[in-house]
This record gives structure tokens, sequence and C-alpha cells, in this order.
């Protein structure tokens, strides 16, 4: 089910009344038996997947944590936990992507393949548990969490629903630690989950699921528009993926909350970047940090030549855009990245030098805010790729953009034609606003905080105003279809 | 726990518990602001709850055979029923058992009558589209409670419950359209008045009296659940209940199912009035007919007065009409009858029809007249007497005239190449009508065609002097209570009807139209 739904809106309410009315010893079991349920709402079968995942890292762990002074039998059991999680999500995820590949190859080699019977479907959040599950093997092997001896308490460090299906993924070390110990109903806790939540729906429902409209009316028949309006679509689809997927992980952390769990912080207002690097520290940063830690690292990292380290780094982004996705644009897409960090690490420490030596003051607002800029439109670029339908799209758009630009487009009201009228642009302009509102005070203090210092008038006027703005300008309801989170196909 | 704590928590419960109730509040507020307020079901509905409490002797539930068919304000002077109609445009039984449950919260009538066409819905028109375009607008006529709730989700089938049971849900998107008349309550008790249908004419009825012989066709299950339903909760309520089938013209196959309400009918006791069966046959001709499913004043007033004749010789229904809790009915009728008389305006073929009713009720009216792109060139002798008698001197082609009329007494302005205008004012109500004929915006770019037009002002409560003030600014071409712009050429009559101070006719008969 769909945290924006009215489900989820029943659903979450009474399993954490359930919760919190239940003994410590039932607890966890019933936030498994919840998380189990939300899983099957997708595709019941699927929970086999789950489960297995589940028991094998657990097993794995155990054994690990048991043979702890036989190293190379800890690598193989972590070898073990790596092979069945990833063959099931090679097998779900990239079954179709691979034959097509080989029968193209064997075509032109003469030989025919004849595409199998069956259709695979990819099941939802597999790409996050089992990253999650196999980082806990890990983990257990380099001695930073004991292995876990009770199989229901793990399960539900695999399955737990708030963030089972798009993340953030969570690294044992947090969510297996707060998972062991009681959690109690809390009031400003359960505000504090609340407020993040409501953030969350606003960014899903207003924004993201507004620039959609634009976005994919504009993708979905690129040759009938201009460079220009292509130009605006590609910004819409960066608006509509942040606000998508930081909607979603807003979302996440807020029940979870509730139920007294403190998720890792996902996004850090990633547009607001100088550059790609600090771009990946701010864009899904549980994704990109599991990158770090389990191939990045153990690659050689920053720790070897500049030759190794630049492979490691287009490895590291080859895999990540072959993580998003099965298919050769989400590969280039994350090329791209790479490119642009290999690019940052050659040439920024040469400007540096040349402004020190120019003495050229570089901390300036006007200097940050043109890097800011560059920074965006980079990114926006490898965007493209991502959005598109396909590479040769892709390349089509790229093309327009550059060469059928029309700059009058953006100003004779055109951009009121892509599906979206001048009222639309307002709120979506408006709500913009509002979530850099929070980045700015969110770099003196959490939004719960500054919420808690105001008079209870004017909390009460911002959470009204925030729940009727949800109610009024979301995108939702029997007018518009409910859009999935984007990161839902990952 | 300590008394602190205790406190501490019975604080914040007390604080929830506000911040949820003017959560409530707000939304119902803000969802009243949002639901369309322009449907026939919302004008029925809500009209209905202003009706005060314990005074409805009969509810007509049903559907538009009921509202543009029923005349309970003829009910009243015909017998002295305190009749209202309670109906949805398409209405199902489901959203009948939500009319009856909210009637029976403020009235406690002796007698429903049920008009029974929702059992004709066949399966296309249910799941196919049809009813599932309505069921939005008929849920949003009614106000929030369980009853609602419970038939939002009944009603599933066709859509969201969410949407159904809160309104706001569906309408948020309007926040761009909203206007002046969304944040004002324009429905009081006394709109209650049956819906008029244009006498459009048809050729004929096709007679269903052919299928006597058709045998009993079972309709749709939960459509049989909620008539069934309504049946027990009038039987819980000792409320007598008369079924009826109101004339229509019925597709092939449709007399079956009125054949299975007709066993349902027998069943319970309940009498059942099929007036599309031999046995109910009635002079319903084509004549009586506005277009194939609903009938035209005239056709309404013969089925209204059967109605109550039935009514009152089958039913105890007392006469209200000396009943002093009944006086705001009294008013209504008065108001109801007078605009009844005002359809014939609307009901008018041609011109001279059209000048005929208008000279024989001409004290009843004000009757603003402008022109452009028209004059008497075209119109025959009759038309020309007609319009004199009315008070109007109709101008040659192309020149400009303005004119207001009350009582046959004519204040009128012509000109040829520049605007014609005249102010004129009654009690409290000024009138302001401009002409720019073809001569005058054709030569002149001082001047366009657009700005022909009828403002009509209500001063309520002011003396004279701001009244004439108010005038004044009318000829500056200050913006007004009513402004209607002619919409084509020809001569364009905005009728004002004295005793309910409104507009009850707006439209253009140009010259070729006669």
């Amino acid at each position: 089910m769909l945290f924006t739904t009215a489900k989820f809106l029943i659903f979450f309410p009474l399993v954490s009344l359930v919760y919190f009315l239940l003994g410590t010893r039932y607890k966890k079991a019933w936030l498994l038996i919840c998380s189990y349920y939300f899983y099957m709402c997708w595709n019941p079968k699927y929970i086999v997947l789950i489960v297995f995942s589940t028991v094998v890292t657990y097993l794995c762990g155990r054994l690990v944590g048991k043979y702890r002074e036989n190293g190379r039998l800890c690598r193989l059991f972590v070898g073990l936990s790596f092979a069945l999680n990833l063959s099931m999500l090679i097998f779900f995820k990239y079954f179709d992507f691979l034959f097509v590949n080989i029968q193209h190859l064997a075509g032109l080699a003469g030989v025919t393949l004849v595409p199998p019977a069956f259709d695979i479907v990819l099941p939802v959040g597999i790409s996050f548990f089992t990253f999650q599950a196999v980082g806990y093997t890990v983990d257990v092997y380099r001695n930073d969490i004991p292995a876990e001896k009770s199989l229901l308490r793990y399960a539900l460090f695999v399955s737990f629903f708030p963030q089972l299906v798009a993340g953030p993924i969570e690294r044992s070390g947090n969510l297996l630690r707060q998972i062991q110990a009681d959690h109690s109903f809390d009031f400003d806790r359960m505000c504090r989950g609340l407020q993040i939540a409501a953030i969350g729906f606003f960014e899903k429902l207003v924004i993201s699921d507004r620039a959609a409209i634009l976005a994919n009316r504009v993708f979905s028949d690129y040759t009938s528009y201009s460079g220009s309006e292509l130009m605006v679509g590609a910004i819409f689809f960066a608006i509509q993926i942040y606000c998508d997927f930081s909607g979603y992980s807003h979302i996440a952390i807020g029940t979870a909350k509730i139920l007294g769990f403190d998720l890792m912080k996902n996004f850090d207002h990633p547009y607001l970047s100088t550059s790609v690097k600090e771009f990946w520290r701010r864009w899904h940063i549980s994704l990109s940090t599991w990158f770090r830690d389990y191939l990045y690292i153990p690659l050689g990292g920053s720790r070897c030549s500049k030759l190794k380290k630049y492979r490691n780094i287009l490895i590291t982004f080859l895999v990540s855009g072959l993580w998003h996705g099965a298919g050769w644009k989400f590969v280039v897409w994350g090329g791209l990245h790479g490119v642009y960090q290999i690019l940052e690490d050659i040439f920024l420490p040469k400007i540096k030098r040349l402004t020190d030596k120019t003495g050229m003051k570089v901390h300036t607002g006007g200097v940050r805010l043109v890097r800011m800029l560059l920074t965006f439109c980079a990114v926006d670029f490898a965007w493209i790729f991502f959005r598109a339908d396909s590479m040769r799209d892709a390349v089509g758009i790229i093309e327009r953009i550059f060469c059928r630009f029309q700059v009058w487009n953006l100003l004779d009201g055109s951009m009121f034609q892509l599906g979206l009228k001048s009222t639309e642009w307002t709120v979506l302009i408006l709500g913009l606003l509002i979530v850099y509102a929070t980045y700015v005070i969110e770099k003196k203090q959490s939004v719960g905080d500054f919420l808690a210092k105001q008079n209870i008038c004017v909390r009460w006027i911002i959470y009204y105003g925030m729940i009727f703005g949800i109610i009024i300008f979301g995108i939702y309801g029997s007018a518009f279809n409910v859009n999935n989170f984007i990161y839902f196909q990952f | 726990m300590s008394a602190n704590n205790h406190q501490k928590t019975w604080k914040r419960a007390a604080a929830a518990g506000a911040f949820i109730a003017v959560f409530i509040l707000l939304f119902q507020l803000i969802g009243q602001i949002f639901i369309f307020k322009d449907t026939n079901s919302y004008n029925s509905i809500r009209s209905f709850y202003k009706i005060a409490p314990q005074t409805v002797d009969v509810a007509f539930i049903g559907s538009c055979h009921v509202h543009y068919n029923i005349n309970p304000m003829q009910l009243w002077d015909q017998d002295g029923m305190a009749a209202c109609n309670l109906t949805n445009s398409n209405q199902t039984f489901e959203v009948a058992v939500l009319a009856l449950k909210e009637c029976l919260k403020t009235q406690s009538p002796r007698l429903v009558v049920l008009d029974l066409l929702a059992a004709a819905y066949d399966d296309t028109y249910i799941y196919d589209g049809g009813i599932g375009d309505y069921i939005q607008e008929n849920m949003d006529a009614y106000h929030f409670s369980l009853d609602k709730v419970k038939a939002a989700f009944q009603l599933r089938r066709y859509g969201n419950p969410f949407e159904y049971a809160f309104g706001l849900f569906y309408h948020k998107a309007r926040y761009a359209d909203l206007s002046k008349t969304d944040f004002t309550d324009t429905v009081d008790a006394s709109t209650r008045d049956y819906q008029y249908k244009p006498n459009q004419g048809i050729e004929n009825v096709v007679s269903t009296y052919s299928e006597q012989a058709a045998t009993a066709r079972d309709f749709d299950a939960n459509e049989k659940k909620s008539l069934l339903e309504f049946i027990r909760i009038c039987k819980e309520n000792g409320i007598e209940l008369l079924f009826v089938s109101a004339p229509y013209q019925l597709k092939e196959g449709e007399m079956g199912f009125y054949k299975t309400c007709r066993e349902i009918a027998d069943e319970n006791g309940i009498s059942f009035l099929d007036f599309n069966s031999v046995e109910q046959q009635l002079s319903f001709t084509p004549q009586s007919f506005s277009e194939a499913y609903h009938l035209n004043v005239s056709g309404v007033k013969q089925y209204t007065s059967y109605l109550g004749e039935y009514i009152a010789n089958h039913y105890q229904i007392p006469d209200q009409r000396e009943n002093p809790l009944y006086d705001a009915w009294r008013q209504d009728s008065l108001r109801a009858r007078q605009i009844v008389k005002s359809y014939a305006l609307h009901d008018a073929r041609n011109l001279s029809d059209f000048l005929a009713v208008l000279n024989e009720n001409r004290n009843d009216y004000v009757t603003c007249v402008n022109v452009y792109s028209c004059g008497i060139e075209d119109l025959p002798e009759g038309d020309i007497e007609q319009l004199k008698e009315l008070g109007i001197d109709p101008p040659p082609y192309l020149d400009s005239y303005a004119a207001v009329i009350d009582g046959g007494q004519a204040t009128a302005e012509h000109t040829s190449d520049t605007p014609a205008q005249v102010n004129y004012s009654l009690g409290d109500m000024s009138f302001f009508v401009k002409s720019v004929g073809y001569n005058c915006w054709s030569l002149s770019d001082e001047f366009s065609a657009s700005d022909t037009v009828v403002k009509i002002s209500h001063f309520e409560g002011k003396d004279d002097a701001s009244v004439a003030a108010k005038q004044s600014d009318l000829q500056e071409g200050e913006t007004d209570n009513t402004e209607i712009r002619i919409p084509k050429g020809g001569f364009h009559f905005v009728v004002f009807d004295k005793a309910l101070g409104k507009v009850v006719y707006n439209d253009v008969w140009s010259s070729s139209e006669k």
C-alpha cells in the first residue's frame, strides 16, 4: 500500500495504537506481522523473498559470529550471503535486461535466442531490503555489531515497514540496536514524527506530483516540444524526483519516529550543493554511504593511486546507476556522475590554486550561487538520461535542448500550456519556498525544535496551514491517479 | 504517575482534542465553500434542511422524475398539503435511503412518496456511466453525518467513498475557480420550487401499454436491497409509503422492472401508482412532455393534481392552510405561483407568444429592453402592434434603443448615432439600460456593441439620497449587483418580477426568429 492512500492512513494509526497497548514481549511480533502484511499488500507471493533474504542473512550472521576466529570461513559466509541475495536481486531485476543484451549479442553472431515464456515482475523494494540485509552480514563480519540472536528482532530489522520498500537503507548499528530496545508512547515524539511526516506528504502530494504532470507530458512526447520546453521539463523532473523521494523518506522517518525509532536522514537539500561530490553527500545519503562503505572502500577507496581512485569512483557510480534500473540509460546516468566527480577532483584543486594566487574572493554568496547553479545543471543534465524512456530519447532530448532552444517560449505563456496553468505554477513555487524555509530553519535547529518554541496559536496556524495545504493542493483523488513513488521501481 | 505528569497528560489530551475539534470544524467550513452548489440536488436537499422542523406532512423522494414533475406548492394551493421534494439527479435507492434518514431527523412526515425510477437503472447505465457521474453531486447535497458516511461506502462501486463522504476531497481542485457565490449561502426554504423544464416537445409517447404482457424482471441487487431497507425504515417509523412511477418514454424492457416493483409493493402492502401502466392511464400526450423523460408545465400541473387528489382521498393528510405555524408556507406558495407564471415566458415559441404573455402580465414585471443590429423592418405587423401595446416604440434598423417598461408605461430613449440609455427606479430598485446600436458603434471607436447592457441594483435599507447617488454612479458605468450583457443581435428582454424581486427572463429575440 502506498503511504499517500487512505488505506495507509487507516493502517498506520491502528498499528500504532495496538503497538503501544501491547506488552513489551509482543510489540516486536506485532510490528513484524504488520510489516509482512504491508509488504503482502503489494504482492502476497513475494513475501517469500523477504523471508528468504532474512533467513539467509540471519544464518550467515550467526555463523560469522560463531566462527569469528576462522577468517576464511567468515568470508565464505559473507560471500554466500552476498551471492544468494544478489542472485535473487539479479534474477528479478536484471534477467530481462541481461537476456535482451545477450540476445542482441547472439544475434550479431547469427544465433537466435528464444525469450522465456514467463514474465518476471519486479518485487517492490527488493533493491532496498537485499542491500540492508547483506550490509548486516558485512557489519557482523567487521565486528561493528554482534550477530543478532533473535530471529524475530532480525526479521523486523529487514522488513520494518516504514522503510521497507524505498528506504532509507538502514544500518544494523542504528536500527537493530533500536529494535532491541523497548519503546513506550511519547507525546512529544509523536508530535515530531507527525511534523516530519506532514512535510513528507506535502513534498510528495503538493510538489512532486504536481511537477510530474509537466515532466511526464514533456518527456512522453519530446519531439513535440521546443528545447526551452524540454529544459523546463528536465528541471521539473529534478523537482519531481527530489520531492518524491525526499517526501517518501520524510514519511518513513516520521512514522518510524512515532513508533519510537529514529531512522537516518536520507536527504539534506541536495540541490543547494556547490559540487557533485557534495551533492552525493546530500542525496540519498543511505544509499551513497552504503556504496561507500560496502563497495568503494573495499575496492580501495581513495587510499591508493589517483588512477585507481578514479577507477573506484567510476565502478561505484556505474554500479549505483545499474542499481537504479535495469537499463543502459541508468548506467550512463551513473557513469556521468562518476565522470563529474573525477573532473572535479582533477580541476577543482587547480581552480582553487588559481583563485588563491589571484586573491579572488570565492566564499561570497554570488560565487556560491553560481556554483550551485552549475552543479544543478550538471545533475539535471544527467537526470535526462534517468528519466527518458530510452537512450535514444535521452540523446534526442539533449539535442533539442541545445539546438532548438527558443528563449521566447519562456516568456510568451507557452510554459502554461505544458499541463500546468499559471495558478499551478504559483502553488508549485510557493511549495518550493516552503521546502526552502525548512532548509533555512534546519541550519540552526530541527523543524520540531523551531515549532516547539512558537506560541501555541502560531503552531496551530502552521499545522492547519500544512494540513489544509496538503488536502487542497495535493494531487490525489479521482481526478488524478495516485502517482507511485518513483523509487518503488527499484 | 506523579500529579504533575497526570496534569500534563490531561492538558495534552485536552489540547489534542481541541485541535481535532477545530480541524473538523474548519474541514466542514472549507468543504462547504468548495463543493459545487449550482446543481438540482443541492438546491433540493439544502432547501429542505431550511424548512421549519416538524412541518412537512408529505415527502416526495426520488430522482429528476420528482423535481421536474411534481410541484409541492401546487399541492399546498390545492389541498393545503405541506409537501416537499427531497430529490437528487439520477438518485439511486441507496441515496433515497439517505434522503429518508435525513428527512426523519427534522421532520415526521405522515406519508412518503417514492418514485421508482432507480429500479429501471440497467447494468449499462449503472456501471458504464450515467449514475456514477451524479453520485458526487448527490452526496454533496447532504450534510455530513454517519448516515452519509455509511451511504458513501455503500456507493463505493461507483467511485471513491471518501470523496462521497467528504466533498472537499473531490472538489479541492476548484481553488483557482472559487467565486463570491461559493462563499455565500443562496439556498433557503423557499428555493424548493419544482425545477422547470422548457417545453421542447416530443413527437410521440411510445406506448408502454403494449407491454402489459412483460414479465417481471429483477433489478440490480444493491438497489433492491436498499429499496427493502427504505420500506423497513418507513414501517419502523409508522410512516405510510406510496410508490409512484412518473410518466416518461420507457425503453424496451423497462416495464419488467416495474412489474417486480409491483410484486414488492404487493408483498409489503404498499400502493403503487404506475403512470406508465394501462391501469394508470391518464391523458398524458406528447403535449404534456418537455422531452422524453420529463413533463412540461402543463404536464406537471396535471400530474401533481392527480397525485394530490389521490393522496387526499387515500391518506389522512391535514389541510394546513389555516395553521398559524405555516405562515412561511403561505409566503412560499405565493412565490411559487409567481415563478410558475414566469415559465410561460420561457415556453413561448415565438416573439408573438412571448409578447402576448408579457402583455398579459405587464403589471407584474419591469421589462428592460435594448437592441443592437435589430429593428422593426423584418417584423410582422402583429408583432409591431404587440410591441407598441407593451409600450415599446420599436426603432428602425441599426439605431440605438433602450427602454424600461413598468405596467405598460415606458421610459425610453431612441437615438441614431449615439448610445441610448435610460434610468428608472422603483422603490429601492434601480434599473439602467444602455443600447449601442450599429450606427453608433460602427461609426466611432468610442463605442462598442458590448457596451449594450442592463444593470439592476437593489439598495435595501438605503435612503433616497444614497439611492440617487448610486443611480448617478450607475450612469458612470460602475459595476452592480446584476449586470447583463446582450449575448447576440436582436431585441434583448430582461424581465424583472416585482413580487419575486429577481430577473425571471433574460434572452434575445432576433428579428429573424419571428
